[in-house]
């Protein structure tokens, strides 16, 4: 009886576990134009459904990071008069270059690759 | 042991016996028992057709975390299950096979009752409950086959609720209930879903109970003409024993065939695609598969499908009533015409399968 039931219950318990799902690597996908987006402004994209905010500074700079708080895991929103990214969830605050300003989060927000080409805006996380 | 320890047992199984009211039910086990004669072997099918249901709904209940029910994403899900989850395929595989064999000891159950004649008073409506229950099984293997949502399964629904149509006023009405549309498609899929997971288990589960109930009320039957050689065990432990041999024998089949033969999974339905090659229904449909092909299309200017169906419908009421129509079980009699009826039928069905599986 022990024989069978204990690899049943095993196979049973191994299927009822998720498999571990890899992230997946992607290069140069576009994810919008420049011109879209203002100087110190911020538009959030959807790519690989991860959400994505891409940064356009005071400097004329576009950075890409990823808008999921490193808190736990809920998407943040930027302030345009604050200039911070702000979750809603703990309080956690980031800057435009996605460093942790307050709040429990403790890690910046994921950056990504950017790569310009003419107006298109192309991000790796490779 | 020492006396302490003892007494300790058996006030907790007191207490036990007390809060869950089993002294009657002990008494009602202690004296049932069951006929052993020559034929008592087919007793086991019963048993093994509970076993694999029992197997159907654990192995579903898995399937369900995983499965999603809309043609995006069914088709994906299963492959999934097979190649990404950790025994997925094994734990589908075991809900595919288990079905074929719940179908297979049901109707093995069913035909050993059939010509044991147990179908004679006072058992009228365990017969009655258990053909509901046979019709409630083809019903789970019929929603069941569309939900991987592969061309096979999508072709198979196709030509299985267009059956129905010929029908006179009904059949349109019946093919509409059935794919919840004119065409199969995402509401097809709900709505057998639906039955598969929800609506035919609830079904079944009170019918199994019913039956069993009354199985357990009127006892086991003893079939006409070999009441001289009967004697009998006790249910409980002996047959109970036998019974849990014949479920591990069950088990091991189980075991072996989903190992040895996992269940494939075909690639995503293409609606515009024409049907695949040699496609043909599970075995236990291909007797009305055969008998479709065998027939020309309209006899006597009658539709062929339309005949099918009556002939169809006639036989499941005619299988209904059995006790009602059979007299001769009534005075506990061996019936040879329903009997040599019974061994044409089943001989018709075999001849059917294999040409079938032959030709197609």
């Amino acid at each position: 009886m022990v024989v069978v039931v204990t690899p049943v219950f095993y196979a049973v318990i191994q299927y009822i576990i998720p498999p571990i799902v890899r992230q997946k690597l992607f290069s140069n996908v576009l994810v919008g134009k420049q011109s879209e987006i203002p100087t110190d402004s911020v538009k959030v994209v959807r790519v690989d459904k991860k959400a994505v905010a891409l940064v356009h500074n005071d400097q004329g700079q576009i950075k890409a990071l990823s808008a999921v708080c490193t808190h736990l895991g809920c998407i943040v929103h930027f302030q345009s008069d604050r200039k911070v990214f702000h979750c809603n969830c703990h309080g956690s605050e980031f800057d435009m270059n996605g460093n942790v300003i307050s709040g429990p989060a403790k890690l910046p927000l994921q950056p990504y690759k950017v790569d310009l080409k003419d107006d298109d805006i192309l991000i790796s996380n490779v | 042991m020492d006396g302490t320890t003892s007494n300790t047992s058996e006030v907790k199984a007191g207490w036990i016996r007390t809060r869950l009211q089993l002294d009657p039910i002990q008494k009602f086990f202690a004296g049932k028992s069951v006929p052993m004669h020559r034929h008592s072997f087919w007793y086991f099918f019963g048993g093994l057709s509970l076993f694999f249901f029992i197997v159907q709904i654990m192995t579903g209940m898995l399937l369900l975390i995983y499965y999603s029910p809309t043609p995006d994403a069914a088709n994906e899900s299963v492959h999934r299950i097979v190649f990404q989850v950790p025994f997925g395929w094994w734990i589908r595989s075991v809900h595919s096979w288990s079905a074929h064999l719940m179908v297979a000891s049901v109707l093995v159950h069913m035909a050993s009752t059939f010509f044991m004649q147990a179908y004679g008073p006072p058992r009228e409506i365990v017969w009655m409950s258990g053909v509901i229950l046979l019709f409630l099984v083809l019903g789970f293997a019929f929603t069941g086959y569309l939900l991987p949502w592969d061309s096979t399964a999508y072709f198979a629904t196709q030509i299985g609720t267009e059956i129905p149509r010929s029908i006179p006023v009904l059949g349109e009405i019946i093919v509409r209930i059935l794919r919840g549309s004119e065409f199969i498609g995402q509401e097809t899929l709900r709505r057998l879903f639906a039955l598969h997971v929800v609506i035919l288990p609830v079904a079944a589960f009170f019918m199994v109970i019913f039956h069993m109930l009354m199985n357990q009320l009127h006892g086991t039957s003893i079939p006409p003409g070999i009441q001289g050689e009967n004697r009998s065990i006790a249910f409980f432990p002996n047959y109970l024993y036998r019974d849990a041999l014949a479920w591990s024998a069950g088990f091991l089949l189980l075991f072996w065939l989903s190992f040895m033969y996992p269940v494939n999974i075909g690639q995503k339905v293409d609606i515009y695609a024409s049907a695949p090659p040699g496609i043909r229904p599970e075995w236990y449909f291909l007797t009305l598969f055969q008998t479709l092909r065998w027939l020309p299309g309209t006899i006597m200017g009658i539709n062929t499908e339309l005949l099918v169906n009556l002939g169809v419908g006639a036989l499941g009421i005619g299988f209904l009533a059995l006790p009602l129509i059979d007299r001769r079980s009534k005075r506990n009699e061996r019936n040879m015409f329903i009997r040599v009826l019974g061994s044409i039928f089943v001989c018709y069905m075999m001849i059917s399968i294999i040409v079938a599986y032959m030709t197609s």
